[in-house]
């Protein structure tokens, strides 16, 4: 249980530049997300923290305490690998006890703890077993036991729930998120999945092309993303060119498509600049045409193009000024038909110009 | 119309079987009959040859020697090349690829080349003396010709390349993450060694192991040039039965003694292993 400080850290293979300068903080007990596409350099920052790849430039810290060269087995770390990376020879028990017994705890100690962590992870029954003959989703419980065993400093989780099929997947998301608030363990968790990263993380870093694109909690990310590339990352968003027209009593005011719009600016963009506005659809209402809207909010008069039907979302795309809109509302609550002219309303507060 | 393509296969099965399985027949019938001097046999069924070996200390000797130094420089052979295909098989570089192809082209040169390339470096004005004797290690040149070392080490040359390769597979099959996962919870890289790398590669050494032996029980050349008539092993002994004194009789009987203690020893020692490992664990992963 401590934080991990990244202060400048760096890596380049060669010339290849996998992390540029990046400074980040997993504070004490959080649950910290790493999410970006494949390759944007997740893996390479977990190993980092690990002590498996040294950092060009920059300094680790665990607990205040500076690890830059300190070895893995010294930074008192546990990680949950993609594969499991069970050790095939031993049993499930010998497994998990593998960090203690590397830690000299006695041997009544390390099988009453072990007994513990079958417990924890819902598995009495197969500690006698071998991982050729457990399945994926037990083998990944034993994993994660393994890597909790002596209560590390910090837990790292790099795409552990990959192999595992949508259902176990969302029942492994709860389960290593309940022991993780259990154990009060710091937690540093890599995915490429959004509603992963959403559903499970206190703070979420966004990540593209070895640069941190934005952190914070999955609202402050899903609402106020800071670009085009977060906005479209993280859940489904509408996104429309213009201008930036300044700021008029403490909102942001853009043109897009000949229509006067508000909002809040990711930054301070300068009065002429391009602005690309985003807002996500079911941010967005449908009402009939001409009626009457409040000052704060944003209007798009058009007509109904298509309506699709996706589980419990109906999906309403509104052609206007030029400009096309995605709308989602529950199936019950929709009232106009295709062809129809329709008035879209959206607020100005969840409405962002972004310039990046 | 397939089985008349089929039939087409019996000639190279009778090639393949009159080289092999019928050549070996041909000695090892021979040697059930008493050798007499000048290469004369006599003419009924007997074990006497078998006797004669099994009772003479000169050719029981012979025996445990071929065991000796085959046992020596199938250790010493693991020993060193476990570590450098460990090194190669995790080296992420293409010389990765040069050094494997390297070891390859070194493994399939003739011995015989490779041998007087050892007699060479060893011989009285060759580096290694030059170096002893500049050093002040010893005065006298230094010689492995007619020695057990130097016939260890002879076999050694042979069989080194054979288990890189062997081991290289062997360590490919481990995967990264295992050691990875090892060193994060805990363990040096010399406790992920002894805790997970050598006990997951058990089976591969094992089977390293005793190809390599086989081998070197059989290995004629490099026993031959390098025990210089001092030293002498089975194969090379059979060599001289049959080539020199022409005793075809007493060498079948010979080479039926190195055949069958060379199954013995595998089987044995695949015996004990799997006694060892399944009183350790229930399955091999
Ligand atoms: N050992 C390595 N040698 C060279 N390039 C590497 C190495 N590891 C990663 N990279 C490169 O660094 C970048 C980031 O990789 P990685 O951190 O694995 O991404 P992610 O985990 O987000 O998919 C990629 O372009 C990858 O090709
Ligand atoms: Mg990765």
């Amino acid at each position: 249980m401590s934080s991990v400080t990244l202060t400048g850290v760096s890596k380049a293979y060669g010339s290849v530049t996998a992390l540029q300068p990046l400074d980040l903080e997993i504070r004490e007990g959080e649950f910290l997300s790493l999410l970006g596409p494949s390759g944007c350099g997740k893996t390479t920052t977990l190993r980092i923290v690990a002590g498996f790849v040294e950092p060009t430039t920059g300094h680790v810290a665990i607990g205040g305490r500076d690890v830059t060269h300190t070895p893995p087995q010294k930074r008192n770390i546990g990680m949950v690998f993609q594969d499991y990376a069970l050790f095939p020879h031993m049993t499930v028990a010998d497994n998990i006890g593998f960090g203690l017994r590397e830690r000299r705890v006695s041997r009544a100690q390390e099988q009453a703890r072990v007994r513990e962590l079958l417990d924890l992870i819902h598995l009495p029954q197969i500690a006698d077993r071998f991982p050729s003959e457990i399945s994926g989703g037990q083998a990944q419980r034993v994993a994660l036991a393994r890597a909790v065993a002596y209560t590390p400093a910090v837990l790292l989780l790099d795409e552990p729930l990959g192999a595992l099929d949508l259902k176990m997947r969302e029942a492994m998301q709860a389960e290593i998120r309940r022991i993780q608030q259990e154990l009060g363990i710091t937690a540093l968790y890599v995915t490429h999945d959004q509603t992963e990263a959403m559903s499970m993380s206190d703070r979420i870093a966004v990540m593209k092309d070895g640069v941190m694109a934005q952190i914070g909690t999955a609202q402050e990310i899903y609402d106020s993303p800071s670009s085009r590339f977060v906005a479209g990352f993280v859940g489904q968003i509408n996104l429309a060119e213009g201008t930036f027209l300044g700021g008029d009593a403490g909102q942001a005011v853009a043109e897009i498509a000949g229509l006067r719009l508000r909002g809040t600016a990711a930054g301070t963009p300068n009065v002429g600049a391009p602005v690309t506005m985003a807002i996500r659809p079911e941010a967005i209402v449908l009402t009939s045409a001409c009626t009457q809207t409040g000052a704060q909010d944003n209007v798009l008069d058009g007509t109904i193009k298509a309506i699709g039907f996706a589980g419990n979302l109906a999906r309403v795309e509104v052609e206007g000024a030029g400009i096309s809109l995605i709308v989602e509302l529950r199936p019950a609550e929709l009232r106009h038909a295709r062809g129809e002219a329709v008035r879209a309303v959206w607020p100005a507060a969840r409405t962002r110009f972004l310039t990046e | 119309m397939t089985a008349r393509w089929h039939l087409l296969l019996i000639v190279p099965f009778v090639v393949v079987f009159a080289l092999t399985a019928a050549s070996q027949f041909v000695f090892i019938e021979r040697s059930l009959y008493e050798q007499r001097s000048f290469g004369r046999v006599g003419t009924e069924l007997t074990l006497i040859n078998y006797a004669n070996f099994l009772t003479d200390r000169f050719y029981l000797n012979i025996l445990w020697n071929t065991v000796k130094v085959s046992a020596l420089a199938t250790f010493f052979t693991l020993l060193l090349t476990f570590p450098l295909a460990y090194v190669i098989a995790r080296m992420r570089s293409r010389w990765a690829s040069v050094l494997i192809a390297g070891v390859v082209v070194s493994t399939f040169v003739t011995i015989v080349i490779k041998v007087f390339g050892l007699r060479i470096i060893f011989s009285s004005n060759g580096a290694v003396n030059r170096m002893l004797i500049s050093l002040g290690i010893t005065d006298r040149p230094y010689t492995i010709i007619g020695t057990e070392e130097g016939v260890v080490i002879g076999l050694m040359h042979f069989t080194i390349g054979f288990g890189v390769l062997i081991l290289y597979s062997v360590v490919q099959t481990i995967p990264r993450s295992l050691e990875f996962a090892a060193q994060v919870h805990g363990a040096s890289r010399l406790r992920t060694f002894w805790r997970v790398i050598l006990p997951i590669s058990l089976p591969g050494l094992v089977a390293a192991a005793l190809m390599i032996f086989n081998m070197c029980m059989g290995a004629f050349t490099s026993a031959a040039l390098l025990g210089g008539g001092r030293v002498l092993t089975l194969p090379v002994l059979i060599q001289r039965t049959v080539m020199m004194e022409t005793k075809f009789a007493f060498g079948g009987a010979l080479a039926a003694i190195l055949l069958v203690c060379v199954i013995a020893i595998n089987l044995l020692s695949i015996f004990i292993l799997t006694r060892m490992v399944s009183g350790r664990r229930k399955v091999l992963a």
